[in-house]
């Protein structure tokens, strides 16, 4: 559905130059004068009609000349008073006739325009001090109001007890379209309810509505006058056209004054609503017959216009920041859900908040690596994942906003009563990832004050404003409540830091897969070591057994032999035992669950333990220690350490010395196992420590492959760290660094 | 008298396993692994090898390597008595006959009798 405005043709009324008129209302005179003396420069041609003086003898006279004394002083008084701007004086006495004097300069030209009195029954407000008191009475009723909604409403009434008109409406432009509504209404009770009506952007052109911004009162008096032109035409100063744009008689365009009649309305006024520098609205009154509001009552109106739009970017801005400030909280409530569960998708849909309630939607859905997860009203699963593929193929912005989601994406009509609207945050193409917000449809029927598609019709070479204003009705379709800009910063936010958790998820997946690929590959080795370890055992085992047999067999059960026998199988027994028992507190060490038992330990007599269990060796093993070796360490872990540097250093050390060097390094104690055997290449060096590596091929050596493994877990318990350094052929140097840790006070010796 | 000579580097195997045999008639002398093997063989006549698969030093691949490249040891039976699977590359020896850990003595016993039977046969 094309937007009502495109129908229209703007062109000719967007160029008419309606600060230009050269012609103003003719209800009151307007005159410019130049110069000390104020010497009429031009004048408009009705002043023999208000006046009783010829144009021609106004012209080139000078006030100090028309008006009498008492006036001339007043008017030099309001014009010293208010150097800039615009000012008014009253009475002022024309050729015997008072009028009210509004004032203002204009390309160097001082512009006076003379309205007449009204008699006092028809000035609503009567007095100038019955003025002030209204004026302060109004400012304390729209005080008191709360929120925005209530005070249009006021607004009007205000409006429509001061000035009398027949209605009195506010009305608000659309920030999509331009079109108004009418939002609150004042009216006599016997005219026609205009509430909730639209109309067109075309009813007013873009120049008058530029004009609106400059001057916040417009006031036309009678929509049928006969414009009385400015005579000359140009300024004598500048040799163009008077600009008129803040004058309050200003003819207005025939096309308007045209509209106006053909809504039957006589006189109009409207008072420019603004936010910022952007016309927001307008409170527009009508009257069904000629009427002149006195113009202190217009200023008060201007000045209410004002004051409500002071209060208006405030308003709104707060209202905005309320809705920003309540995303943000629930976008850190998202985060801290995302972070915490482990399904991304379940923490945005069950959260409480949920992401649904993120901004003004009515379903949401996240679409996430090939999953659709949706709570509140969303088209189906299928549905989604189609859209969410549209989406990242065509749309390269991070988020996209539409209210007329139909008209954009086709296969959005089979669900646009839920989905008119929609708001996508597309997080990540790699993991096809989107937030998506659904708004549904609004059937909208608008209701507009007249045809808006013949809003402006060529009436042979001319344009005419439409002649019906009667309730025309467009049901709108495939459209929503559209996203307001918090609404899309909201999207954007979430959007970035869901990006965020997402990346930080996939590296944490990328790393369990290679983990678990590398634990896969190990185990298979590690069960073919374990295997290989656990079998020798049972060999012997079984030779025991059956040498046994064969002893029974034979009737030879010497008791001297058969003990000897299942002395042997006893030994393998506590071999597989022992073995076992390695494998448990591999897997333990694996799995981080084991407890360190600190204690007061002395490195010294701990290594001097170990050495003693390797005596037998061919090797020599020397102990060398210096200084303080206490610290608080696991005892039986740190045997398990050194226990097992010492053996490797044995059995790689082809017989050579091994010496063990204890360091005290203040803070920190170091235990060096240097051997002088084979060494290990860098290559080893790199991965040694690594669970089921050896430096050599796994058919070389026996053993689990775990042993520095484990001591290096054990070490690094205990926050230290090992290392290893080798030249290949010349040997290899283990050593690991343990912080001292807090020494207990009770000195316990090897627990 | 059938003399073998046992090469394994597990102690406790060796030790039972040459007084079995040795209980059968048999003349055993025992080494640690590869290079040990090697060493005796140098000394002594052998009818028969026994070995292990993974030692260290000089493992029962390196040993059989080098034995199958001395003319006068090439033809000395081997039998492999290993407790490696299968994956570990075992076969790359080609021994004459094996058996997996743990085995049966009178298996070991009756191997031992058909492939000398089988080599006096041939």
């Amino acid at each position: 559905m094309p937007r009502p405005s495109e129908h229209v043709d703007l062109t000719h009324c967007d160029r008419e130059p309606i600060h230009i008129p050269g012609s103003i209302q003719p209800h009151g005179v307007l005159l410019t004068v130049t110069g000390p003396a104020l010497t009429v420069a031009q004048a408009s041609t009705n002043t023999a009609a208000l006046l009783g003086l010829e144009h021609g003898a106004v012209l080139g006279a000078s006030l100090e000349r028309l008006l009498d004394a008492p006036s001339l002083a007043r008017l030099r008084e309001a014009l010293a008073s208010r150097p800039t701007g615009r000012a008014s004086a009253s009475p002022i006495r024309v050729n015997g006739h008072p009028f009210e004097a509004i004032l203002h300069r204009s390309e160097g030209l001082l512009v006076a325009e003379l309205e007449p009195p009204l008699g006092p029954d028809a000035d609503p407000l009567g007095g100038a001090l019955e003025l002030n008191g209204r004026a302060h009475e109004v400012l304390q009723r729209l005080q008191r109001v709360h929120g925005l909604s209530e005070l249009w409403p006021t607004l009007a009434e205000v409006i429509y007890e001061f000035t009398g008109f027949d209605r009195v409406m506010v009305y608000r432009f659309s920030e999509q379209d331009d079109s108004g509504e009418v939002i609150a209404e004042a009216r006599r009770a016997d005219v026609e309810p205009y509430l909730g009506l639209r109309y067109p952007a075309s009813d007013i052109p873009q120049q008058a509505r530029r004009l609106y911004v400059l001057n916040r009162l417009r006031l036309i008096q009678d929509a049928a006058y006969t414009p009385a032109p400015i005579a000359p035409a140009d300024n004598p100063l500048t040799g163009r056209p008077l600009d008129l744009s803040q004058a309050v008689l200003r003819s207005v365009s025939p096309i308007h004054c045209e509209y106006l009649a053909n809504m039957g309305v006589r006189a109009s006024m409207s008072i420019s609503l603004l936010q910022g520098d952007r016309l927001w609205g307008l409170i527009a009154c009508h009257h069904y017959a000629p009427r002149l509001v006195p113009y202190r009552v217009r200023m008060l109106c201007e000045l209410l216009g004002e004051v409500v739009s002071w209060l208006l970017g405030p308003r709104l801005a707060a209202e905005e920041s309320d809705a920003r400030v309540r995303a943000s909280a629930i976008q850190m409530r998202l985060v801290e859900a995302m972070s915490r569960e482990a399904d991304l998708v379940t923490a945005l849909i069950r959260g409480v908040p949920s992401a649904l309630e993120l901004v003004r939607a009515r379903g949401f859905a996240v679409v996430y690596e090939g999953r659709v997860g949706t709570t509140g009203e969303t088209p189906s699963i299928a549905e989604i994942a189609g859209l969410a593929e549209w989406l990242h193929g065509t749309q390269l912005q991070d988020v996209y906003a539409t209210d007329a989601l139909p008209e954009a994406y086709a296969p959005a009509r089979a669900f646009a009563e839920v989905a008119s609207g929609l708001l996508a945050a597309l997080v990540s193409r790699a993991h096809g990832m989107s937030l998506l917000w659904f708004r549904p449809e609004v059937i909208r029927e608008v209701r507009w004050g007249g045809d808006p598609h013949k809003a402006i019709a060529a009436d042979g070479e001319r344009l005419v404003p439409r002649k019906s204003f009667a309730l025309w009705k467009e049901t709108v379709r495939g459209r929503s409540q559209p996203w307001a800009p918090w609404e899309v910063e909201a999207a954007a936010g979430l959007r970035n830091v869901t990006a965020g958790v997402v990346l930080q998820k996939a590296a944490e997946i990328f790393h369990l897969n290679l983990d678990l690929q590398r634990a896969l590959e190990t185990r298979d080795d590690f069960l073919s070591i374990a295997a290989h370890e656990l079998r020798t055992p049972l060999a012997t085992l079984r030779l025991q057994l059956d040498s046994l047999r064969r002893l029974s067999e034979k009737g030879a059960l010497d008791p001297a032999r058969v003990k000897a026998r299942l002395d042997g199988a006893d030994r393998q027994l506590e071999r597989l035992d022992a073995l076992i028992q390695h494998l448990l507190d591999v897997s333990q060490i694996a799995a981080g669950q084991v407890r360190l038992e600190r204690a007061r330990c002395d490195l010294t007599e701990l290594a001097r333990g170990v050495i003693e269990r390797f005596q037998e060796q061919a090797a020599p093993i020397q102990l060398v220690a210096s200084g303080d070796l206490v610290g608080s360490w696991d005892p039986f872990r740190l045997d398990q350490v050194v226990t097992n540097l010492l053996s490797n250093a044995l059995k790689y050390g082809e017989g050579k010395p091994v010496v063990v060097a204890l360091e005290d390094r203040g803070k920190s104690v170091r235990c060096a196992v240097h051997d002088q055997g084979i060494g290990i290449s860098p290559e080893a060096q790199a991965r040694i420590f690594e669970r089921f590596e050896r430096a050599v091929s796994s058919s070389h050596f026996a053993g689990f492959g775990l042993g520095l493994w484990i001591a290096r877990r054990i070490v690094e318990q205990h926050g230290g760290n090992i290392t290893v350094a080798s030249v290949p052929g010349a040997g290899a140097t283990f050593a690991f660094e343990l912080p001292r840790g807090p020494i207990p006070e009770a000195a316990s010796g090897m627990g | 008298m059938i003399r073998v000579l046992l090469v394994d580097d597990d102690e406790d195997l060796r030790q039972s396993l040459a007084e079995l045999l040795m209980d059968e008639g048999l003349q055993v002398t025992q080494a640690v692994d590869g290079r040990d093997a090697l060493a005796r063989l140098a000394d002594i006549p052998v009818d028969l090898i026994l070995l292990d698969y993974m030692m260290p030093e000089m493992d029962g691949l390196a040993f059989r390597q080098v034995q199958r490249a001395n003319s006068r040891l090439a033809d000395i039976p081997v039998i492999l008595l290993t407790a490696a699977t299968a994956s570990s590359g075992r076969d790359a020896i080609v021994p004459d006959r094996l058996l997996e850990k743990p085995f049966r003595f009178s298996v070991l016993l009756a191997s031992i009798r058909e492939l000398l039977a089988e080599r006096q046969g041939g």
